[in-house]
Order: structure tokens, then sequence, then C-alpha cells
């Protein structure tokens, strides 16, 4: 499978099965914004992983979502001119999420890579 | 236009002097008519002077030229400008990098790169940010 072919998948099933989200990201005391809505697949934690980690709450939400929508919008937009090997795309400790009129502030955004190309970021929210 | 909409410029934070050059906007803008931009500049204190210059290329990113330069000192402000890609430009334009004239533009050069170079003058306290937005239509 390409990677090409791994987004294409997933962003069927996001059509199929997911709902959409604004991703945001704040800047300057949060005064500022630049969001993307993407389509996104959100569900808790059950009770195995909430169990496993004791950092993991009822308050928690994993979101899954496709690079497609966020390449496609330049989200977060443009970013100073220096090398760094942080992909911009992947959502940080700070950014927001709202869904269903909930906001949540991502946790943590964990990139999937196959062969060097971003295919499916995975998130961990908390509202 | 093939991706019309909404794009950010970037968000500048602003402490010591010094110059903060912003990638281009990540999207392909081919086909560019026009392009509103607006700059926000939220400052806490401190500081003397902040440039904005929207540049753009015109040869994929080797050569940028200024064509709008926003002004601000040390009050907050929102400033913005439309440009046209269709405006004539029969008496050929000498470019410039970062030296435009304060609160001017050059209209009818728009090319399929387009970014923000902040230029700063003085100490601003914490958490002083210049956003740049731009409509592409």
């Amino acid at each position: 499978m390409t990677p090409t072919a791994a987004i294409l998948m997933l962003d069927r099933q996001l059509a199929k099965n997911g709902e959409p989200i604004r991703l945001v990201k704040r800047a300057g005391l949060g005064v500022v914004s630049f969001e993307v809505t993407c389509q996104a697949m959100v569900r808790g934690y059950d009770a195995e992983a909430l169990t496993k980690d004791q950092s993991l709450t009822q308050l928690h939400r994993q979101v899954i979502l496709s690079p497609t929508e966020i390449t496609e919008k330049g989200w977060p937009g443009a970013q100073l001119n220096t090398p760094t090997s942080v992909d911009p795309r992947v959502p940080v400790n700070g950014d927001e999420v709202i869904f269903n009129g909930v906001s949540y502030r991502v946790e943590r955004g964990l990139p999937i890579k196959m062969m060097g190309v971003l295919v499916r970021l995975e998130l961990r929210v908390k509202g | 236009m093939d991706n019309p909409g909404l794009y950010s410029l970037g968000d500048a934070t602003i402490t010591s002097a010094g110059t903060q050059t912003f990638s281009a906007v990540d999207v392909d803008l081919s086909g560019i008519s026009s392009l509103s931009a607006q700059f926000r500049f939220a400052p806490t204190g401190g500081g003397t002077s902040v440039k904005v210059y929207l540049q753009t290329s015109l040869d994929g990113g080797t050569t940028w030229v200024d064509i709008a330069c926003v002004a601000f000192t040390t009050s907050a402000g929102v400033k913005a400008v439309n440009l046209n890609a269709g405006t004539p430009k029969t008496t050929p334009v000498t470019p410039t990098d970062g030296t435009l004239t304060d609160d001017t533009c050059v209209d009818g050069l728009i090319g399929t790169l387009v970014r923000q170079k902040v230029v700063s003058v003085g100490t601003y306290t914490a958490n002083t940010l210049m956003s740049g937005r731009i409509v592409a239509r």
C-alpha cells in the first residue's frame, strides 16, 4: 500500500463514519486563531484503557484525523523559516478541537507516517 | 483560482528587535486574481515600531517582492489592504525586499507564493503579537 492509498482509504472511512470537527490553533494569549474543519473519528477510552493509563480520565477523547483537510487549508498557517524536524501540521498541546459545540484541549498529537509521509493523526484531547 | 479562501501568513511573537521571515502560505495559489490581507498588531508594552512586508514571488521562491508594507508603533491596531493581480503594470517595477515605504502597496504583482516578513525595532514585552491573514480569490 502506498501512502497516498492509505490516506485515501482513511478519507473514505472518515467521510462515511466520521463527524466534522474544528481544529483551532490560537496565538497571543488566545487573541487570534486559525482553524480548519476536518472530518474525524472521535471516541472515548474504554475501561481497559482507563485502567492501564492512570493519566486518562473519562473526560479524555481520542480523535483520529486525516492530513488531507489540514494540508489543503495550510493549517496552522505559515511558520518562521527556521529549519525544524517537527511537522507543524501535527496538533500540539494547547491546540483546540471543537465538536458538537464542546471545546477540547489537545494534550498530545501522534503523527502516523508511512514511508516518511504523514498519513494519519491521532490526538488525545480533554474536555 | 483552485484554492480560494482564508489563509494564515503566520503569527509573529515579538520581543527583541529583529526580522522574522515566515514561510510562504503552504497552499497552491495558482490562478489567484486578487487578495485581501489583514495585519493585526497586539502589543503588550514597550517597543518602538513594527513593519510587516507582504511579499510575493514570481519565480517560485527565489526572489521575493514587497507588495505591501504596513507599519505600527506601540498601539494595537488592524490594517488591511486589497491587491489585484489584474492591475496593469506597464512601467517596469524595480522590486524591493523589505524596504517598501511604510503604508504603501504595489498593486498588480501577485505570484504563486505569498509570505510576510516582520521587522521590529525596540523591545516589546512578552506576548506581543503580529498576525497576518489573507483571503485569496
